[in-house]
């Protein structure tokens, strides 16, 4: 029981540090408005993720070998498809078929990271392993 | 791979949460174990089979097939 509780402590610990600083730029320092609001929105996500997780498996470990297995190999997945879509990209632009700027790849690439390494897990915690 | 995890656990009279408990892991985990869904780590296997008094052997029952 001691791991899930310190991973809970820690994420507890990151939301309110996020957060605090997220405060302390917007109303002590003029021109970081956007960066500390960006702060305030992550802490709070990160606060409220990890209260739901903590709440409900408030009775067993959040993590065990199993789910931290299936997360690594969603992960690695995850970072293979991206790998795949860098290179369809490099081509689509090499080959003149679409103009794309560095803030659109950027977009295709956290879009693609996110959606399949979720994707993936949620397919493996259904399957139950890897294999 | 089957298990005789289900059988010991009821004789037990251990619930699979009580189990999870007991093992350090999540209850859904002893669900996919029961099932032979997930072939555990050898110090899980370990974990499960001292709780249930039993060996490893006698704990999971591997087929030709899946040692393949």
């Amino acid at each position: 029981m001691e791991k899930p509780e310190k991973y809970i402590k820690i994420s507890y610990s990151l939301g309110f540090i996020l957060t605090l600083a997220g405060v302390a730029l917007v109303s002590l320092f003029q021109g970081y408005q956007q960066i500390g609001i960006t702060l305030i929105n992550i802490g709070a996500v990160i606060l409220l993720v990890t209260f739901l997780r903590a709440r409900r498996y408030r009775d067993g470990p959040v993590k065990d070998e199993r789910t931290v297995k299936i997360g690594a190999y969603g992960l690695s997945y995850s970072w293979f498809i991206s790998l795949m879509v860098i290179a369809l990209l490099f081509w689509v632009e090499e080959l003149g078929l679409a103009q794309l700027n560095v803030k659109q790849v950027l977009g295709i690439l956290m879009f693609t990271m996110v959606i399949t390494a979720k994707g993936i897990q949620w397919y493996l915690f259904r399957k139950g392993d890897v294999e | 791979m089957k298990t005789k995890i289900k059988e010991l656990r009821a004789r037990y009279d251990l619930t699979q949460e009580e189990l999870a408990n007991k093992v350090g892991v999540r209850r859904e985990t002893i669900g996919f174990l029961e099932k032979g869904k997930y072939n555990p780590s050898l110090k899980l296997a370990y974990k499960v089979a001292n709780i249930l008094e039993t060996t490893i052997d006698e704990l999971f029952i591997f087929d030709e097939s899946d040692l393949e």
